[in-house]
């Protein structure tokens, strides 16, 4: 037990937060907010519910380079769903990995609410798919619960076979549709 | 629609031959249907319409060997209706038993339908009704006319005053539909647009229990079908539904998540939880009751894969059923309580299989390319409604209890699926 869990943070380490740290200070973002963003405009982007930049400019604009990063962790977090081997809801080393990271956002930013859908491949039948998924969307969960995050942050829903992200009928499809995807609901 | 009149038939009841269609071989009576003689030319189209729903249901039924009237030497019926005016003669080489002759009319506003059955060796009239009702009621009284046959041939009333709920993205999103049992009238009953799954009648015929997307989860509702009024009956969080009425009605079994993990429940039928049913770490999903309500078949993976058990629900107690294959899912148990359809995946496809409740006699009832799945049962126990991909996309078949006469009732665009059969709607 002591093994797999000092393996699972030398893991967490190197995987995780080294990748997390080094994205965060990488040259070409913080370039790019010093050439887009100049310091007066900075600020009414700060204010809660400050839409445009003056004259009218589009937000992305006004953006703080702490609202940029933030951005960018919250598309790093909805863009990366886990997978499942079929009929199965135990999560896999690269999944326990992937949720490390959503873990770190969800830490740094504790005031984010999160769904997590569960969703199956097409094989099975539609009734215990939704079962299936149902069981994946609760085993990140409790995942995301054993990293330190509270449970009234995590809702899920299974959509079981309903919703495949990739609609063809191949082995390759069925991978990518086995899957757990996160949604932030509230910021 | 106005009530069916019996014709006079100076029919007095002899001896009838009545099949056991449980029996060994189902037989299959010859009949033949001849074009409806439309009184005026604004009664063609209705006469055509009775035509095609009485053979499409002769043919869906099972029970009969739908002949080409057009074969006949010359129209038998050309001098009337009356049993002395038919010419039996013309028909005598048709090889049929049965013979069915009539004719339609407009008759203030609505139509009237007047159709007879004989009986061509005997050379008589067996019965002859009038139907009267508007156009729109013309598939209703072909039902009951083609009921009337299957009761006299078989002891038992048809089914096809019985209506089918499914689902179908025929608009995009998948939505509650109903129909009638050979696919006539198919109506759309929800407009969630987004996600509606497994509906399941109420043992009285007056509600379906359904899940949908509409809100912020995947709820458990029921609409009244008359009125169609909608109501909650679970949302709770995460997973409501799929919902078993019990044979009585008073109870829903359904698979609850509140704990995090499927497990089944028995609500009231407001939705309160009246009783935890399964205690386990694994999927418990898709329950269906034994007609005398004392037990549920589910799905669990509590060994493994998919598999169908058997809960005693006073007990507590659950057993296994099916031992066979990998995949078993999607339990169906016949009300006549002798069996339970359920499908299978056998080689890499999903089989509509049967099993006796004690777990012996395995039968395969369909076979063929693509997918067979979500079979449900005709009140009788005579029919499997069921969804296959065999013609391309999903769409609802029916076939008889023992696999044979697999006949596709819907053609619509886009997928159909979760069919759900309901009970007798109607008298018996």
């Amino acid at each position: 037990m002591m093994g797999k869990r000092s393996l699972r943070f030398i893991l967490f380490l190197g995987l995780v937060v080294l990748p997390l740290i080094g994205s965060g200070c990488a040259k070409k973002a913080v370039q790019g907010e010093e050439t887009a963003v100049s310091p007066a405009e900075v600020r009414p982007a700060d204010r809660p519910g400050a839409g445009l930049g003056p004259g009218g400019r589009p937000l992305e604009e006004t953006l703080t380079a702490e609202e940029r990063k933030r951005r960018e962790a919250e598309a790093a977090f909805t863009n990366e769903d886990i997978h499942f081997d079929f009929d199965k809801y135990d999560l896999t080393p690269t999944a326990r990995e992937i949720l490390a990271r959503k873990a770190y956002f969800l830490k740094q930013y504790p005031t984010v609410k999160i769904l997590i859908e569960g969703h199956c491949d097409e094989r099975g039948t539609a009734e215990y798919n939704l079962a299936l998924g149902e069981r994946r969307a609760n085993a990140a969960k409790q995942y995301l619960v054993q990293l330190g995050i509270s449970e009234d942050r995590i809702s899920t829903i299974s959509y079981g076979k309903e919703r495949p992200l990739d609609p063809r009928h191949n082995e390759e499809a069925w991978a990518k549709n086995r899957r757990a995807h996160f949604v932030i609901v509230s910021r | 629609m106005g009530l069916a009149l019996i014709l006079s038939t100076g029919f007095v009841a002899e001896a009838q031959v009545v099949v056991d269609i449980f029996g060994p071989a189902i037989p299959r009576f010859p009949i033949c249907v001849f074009p409806f003689k439309a009184q005026g030319s604004d009664a063609t189209q209705g006469s055509q319409e009775a035509m095609r729903i009485l053979t499409q249901d002769l043919r869906i039924s099972g029970f009969f060997e739908v002949l080409d009237p057009s074969k006949a030497l010359s129209d038998p019926f050309r001098q009337g209706f009356e049993p002395k005016d038919v010419d039996f003669d013309a028909i005598k080489l048709l090889g049929a038993d049965i013979v069915v002759g009539g004719k339609v009319e407009l008759e203030g506003g609505g139509l009237r339908w007047e159709a007879r059955l004989y009986d061509l060796p005997q050379r008589r009239m067996v019965f002859g009704k009038v139907y009267r009702g508007s156009a729109n009621d013309l598939a209703l009284m072909v039902h009951k006319f083609v009921d009337e046959i299957i009761k006299y041939y078989t002891g038992e009333p048809g089914i096809f005053q019985t209506k089918i709920a499914f689902i179908s993205s025929r608009s995009g999103a998948k939505e509650l539909y109903v129909m009638d049992a050979d696919g006539e009238n198919p109506r759309q009953l929800t407009q969630d647009k987004n996600l509606v799954l497994s509906p399941k009648w109420s043992p009285d015929g007056r509600e379906i229990a359904f899940i949908s997307y509409v809100g912020a989860g995947a709820h458990l509702f029921s609409l009244e079908l008359n009125g169609m009024r909608r109501r909650v009956i679970s949302a709770r969080e995460n997973m409501n539904g799929p919902g078993a009425w019990s044979p009585d009605g008073k109870r829903i079994c359904t698979t609850l998540s509140i704990q995090g993990n499927p497990e089944l429940y028995l609500l009231d039928t407001s939705g309160n939880i009246l009783q935890r049913l399964t205690q386990h770490p694994g999927i418990d999903v898709s329950p269906s009751w034994s007609p005398d309500g004392r037990s549920v078949a589910f799905v669990s993976d509590r060994a493994g894969g998919p598999q169908i058990f058997i809960l005693d629900v006073a007990s507590g107690q659950v057993r296994r059923l099916t031992f066979e294959g990998r995949y078993n899912t999607e339990p169906a148990w016949s009300p006549r309580g002798d069996r339970i359809a359920f499908s299978a995946l056998l080689n890499g496809a999903h089989k509509i299989c049967s099993i006796r409740p004690d777990g012996r006699d395995l039968v395969q009832l369909t076979d063929g390319p693509g997918n067979d799945n979500s079979p449900s049962w005709s009140p009788d126990g005579r029919y499997l409604a069921f969804s296959s991909t065999r013609a391309g996309g999903s769409q609802i078949f029916i076939m008889l209890f023992n696999g044979q006469n697999p006949v596709q009732i819907t053609r619509m665009p886009g997928e159909q699926s979760l069919p759900s059969w309901s009970p007798w709607m109607t008298e018996k």
